[in-house]
């Protein structure tokens, strides 16, 4: 009988990292190496200033990483990070804004307080993505709200406000409500007494350093930069052309204003 | 299970107490027709029934991929009438209905929605076999006496048909009128996708996959587990399509072809793509619980071994088994098959799974990729060159190339080659305008309007092809024809796969 289909047997499926919880933690792993390596490639830069073959190669990247995540959430969908990394590269695949949000909601049913995956939706709901400053306000708000004291969810909404500034400057960040809100989220998170050390810690404080220094209060900034001490992290910012050059300024500034030499 | 020849035909009767049904079925379908035959089968089977007039009990008939029947149902007398008048009709055709039943058909054709498969089969199989399916029927218009018994003759013959009889006995007086003939096995169709994964753009609110897989026990099953899967993943759990769904079709001895169709509104597509990729992942890593195989297995054997359902089984499995018959497979027993089912294990079914899901071709809507999930987006040129090709360039950029071997598009880099040995349809519109349609499906259209010398490149191009496979268009209206001084329109350069659907 003749076939209908050239059907020739495929090779056996590649041995797969997913397996195995090793290979799976190897997976993610080589997965979060390759997402780092993509946004190195593509930079932090508006898509306008993003050349042609830096975009192919993030983009490579970034399938890269996704289609190792795709294998490993296949075989255990309760790997948190491996969702969590895929809100990100979804966000750079130019998935959606909702096949993000439906990744994220993995993570979440996962672990409620994955302030990683929270800070990568948030990127998305800005308008440099997809979204707008209400959904990006109204989602930092509400991870804020659900967020137990001491958890450094409170302070997303630092996030919200860093990338307001890097897209209108900051001639809002002296608002009075403003920063009645961040020094609110400071409280309950990195300043609250349940607060615990975690590799996010250090992000923290630097974004709160930043943003007490853009808002013109250096005495708070002056509590954030003393608690990276010798160890800061570049953070937000990186928004500045040269991060390291615009840390020790405003470093200088919150120690002369902020009450100590 | 009785098997007996009836005026030639092989009978098979399945008991069933109630009313009778019958159904006559012949090996020919939309996959046996060249474009340019696009649509015999389906007006043979009209001219078929038109003797009839309008009937009191249920008769139709259906034009399939590879089969065509004819089903009844009513009292003995209904059903006897219903048979000796179709055959009768088949073998003496009401070729004074042609004009009419074409226009009927051509009536049909514009409400009815599209089979909703076709771009898969396109891209899988071009202009042939289940691909040619996914053309209008082209052929209508070319049809006439002569090409319409010439295709009776061939394919609705005693021959290559088969009966099946449901009801409490087979009536007596039942006689069939169809001249002899020969069993017709289908043409061998290669698939044009290359190994692995592929995924293609097309279309909208709808993720559609297909894979072809072995008829055994396991696909089967996985057939069916894919079809829960989908359905709770994706209506009940997220709530994002109406239809979700798996479905198998058997289309030959070997080979069935297992479906998936998921739809959604506009704004859940992205995450439906999302959804459907991380499915299909699943199942190509063979993700399948024991439990839930086992629970699949044993809901088969259940439905097949409660004396509540018997008639049911045993009317499919006739149905089934006529199938096989025609396309030259071993008839099974209900016992065959639940004992089959007996010795299936998660294993097996798993493995199906994994090669099934390897090979499979992803259908995402239009804007929408899938290449990040490691499906290769099927390419929408071929680049095969022409030797001693002799390049015309097109008002609006671009060039068509012309050999005496075959034509090509060629613009922004990409190329689009129909040779004409392998040239599945001519288009021909009375104002010059060509398009050729290769059997791959790739599509080379020449409008004289946007060449310099395009009347001599067209009675080149009318010279070469085969006169079998060209169609003669009625006129379009002038601002249907392509001028020089508006840019061409993208789709009229050719890459585009799908066929174009002829005015009125």
């Amino acid at each position: 009988m003749a076939s209908l289909a050239d059907v020739t047997t495929p090779p056996p499926p590649e041995a797969c990292d997913a397996d195995e919880p090793l290979g799976r933690l190897l997976g993610v792993l080589r997965s979060h190496a390759l997402v780092v390596q993509a946004w190195d490639v593509r930079s932090s830069r508006r898509a306008s200033q993003v050349d042609v073959e830096q975009f192919r190669r993030f983009r490579e990247l970034l399938v890269a990483a996704e289609t190792r995540l795709i294998d490993i959430t296949a075989s255990e969908p309760t790997c948190v990070e491996a969702w969590a990394l895929r809100v990100c590269t979804s966000r750079g695949l130019e998935l959606g804004p909702a096949e993000s949000r439906r990744r994220h909601d993995r993570v979440t049913n996962l672990d409620p307080q994955h302030n990683w995956a929270h800070a990568q939706l948030l990127q998305e709901l800005c308008p440099k993505w997809h979204g707008d400053w209400e959904s990006t306000f109204t989602f930092a708000r509400e991870v804020g709200a659900s967020s137990p004291l001491g958890s450094l969810g409170h302070l997303l909404i630092v996030d919200a406000y860093l990338e307001r500034w890097a897209d209108e400057g900051d001639s809002f960040m002296t608002q009075q409500a403003v920063i009645n809100e961040v020094t609110d989220s400071a409280k309950r998170s990195v300043l609250h007494r349940s607060c615990r050390w975690e590799p996010e810690w250090s992000s923290a404080h630097s974004k709160l350093a930043l943003f007490f220094s853009l808002a013109k209060r250096p005495r708070h900034a002056l509590v954030h930069f003393d608690a990276l001490g010798d160890n800061p992290v570049a953070s937000f910012w990186e928004y500045f052309e040269d991060p390291e050059d615009a840390y020790q300024q405003w470093l200088a500034v919150a120690r002369i204003r902020g009450g100590r030499r | 299970m009785n098997h007996e020849l009836l005026d030639g035909v092989p009978l098979l009767h399945a008991v069933r107490s109630g009313p009778t049904s019958v159904n006559l079925s012949f090996r020919v379908g939309q996959s046996d027709e060249k474009l340019a035959q696009r649509g015999l089968t389906h007006l043979v089977e009209h001219l078929a029934l038109f003797p009839l007039g309008i009937r009191d009990h249920h008769a139709n008939g259906q034009t399939g991929l590879s089969i065509t029947n004819f089903q009844a149902s009513g009292d003995a007398d209904d059903v006897v009438t219903f048979l000796a008048q179709v055959t009768r009709a088949l073998s003496d055709l009401p070729l004074h209905r042609l004009k009419d039943e074409r226009s009927v058909l051509q009536t049909e054709a514009s409400q009815r929605p599209g089979w909703v498969a076709s771009d898969l089969a396109l891209w899988r199989y071009g202009a042939r076999g289940d691909g040619a399916a996914a053309y209008p029927e082209w052929g209508l218009d070319k049809a006439d006496e002569a090409s319409v018994e010439a295709w009776r003759d061939h394919w609705f013959t005693a021959d290559n048909a088969v009966l099946v009889v449901v009801g409490p006995k087979v009536p007596p007086g039942l006689r069939l009128h169809l001249p002899s003939g020969s069993r017709r096995a289908m043409a061998p169709v290669h698939s044009l996708l290359p190994p692995g994964r592929s995924t293609i753009s097309v279309g909208s609110n709808r993720v559609l996959f297909d894979a072809v897989v072995e008829r055994t026990p396991a696909t089967t099953v996985l057939a069916q587990l894919v079809d829960q899967m989908m359905f709770q993943r994706l209506r009940l759990d997220a709530g994002y399509s109406y239809v979700a769904t798996c479905n198998y079709e058997p289309r030959d001895a070997t080979w069935a072809v297992m479906t998936g169709l998921a739809d959604a509104l506009e704004d859940k597509t992205d995450v439906l793509v999302g959804a459907s990729v991380d499915l299909l992942a699943e199942l190509r890593l063979g993700r399948l619980p024991d439990e839930a195989v086992e629970k699949v297995i044993a809901g088969r054997l259940d439905a097949m071994e409660n004396p509540a359902n018997a008639d049911d089984v045993q009317s499919a499995m006739t149905m089934r088994n006529a199938f096989d018959l025609l396309v030259g497979r071993a008839p099974q027993t209900p016992e065959q098959v639940a004992e089959q089912l007996r010795t299936l294990q998660p294993d097996d079914v798993r493995q199906a799974s994994q090669k099934t899901f390897s090979e499979v071709l992803l259908q995402v809507p239009e804007g929408h990729t899938a290449d990040w999930g490691g499906f290769a987006p099927l390419s929408d040129t071929q680049g095969v060159e022409l030797t001693a090709a002799q390049a015309h360039p097109l008002h609006g950029g671009g060039n068509i190339e012309c050999s005496p071997d075959g034509v090509s598009a060629v613009s922004d880099g990409r190329r689009v080659t129909v040779r004409y040995e392998t040239c599945a349809a001519c288009l021909a519109w009375p104002d010059g305008g060509r398009m050729l349609i290769g059997n791959d499906g790739f599509v080379v259209t020449i409008e004289p309007t946007l060449l310099r010398d395009g009347t001599a490149m067209v009675s080149a191009v009318d010279a070469a092809v085969d006169p079998s496979v060209v169609l003669p268009q009625p006129p379009r209206a002038p601002e249907a024809i392509p001028q020089p001084k508006q840019p061409a329109r993208r789709g009229r350069l050719g890459w585009r796969r799908r066929p174009r659907r002829t005015p009125g």
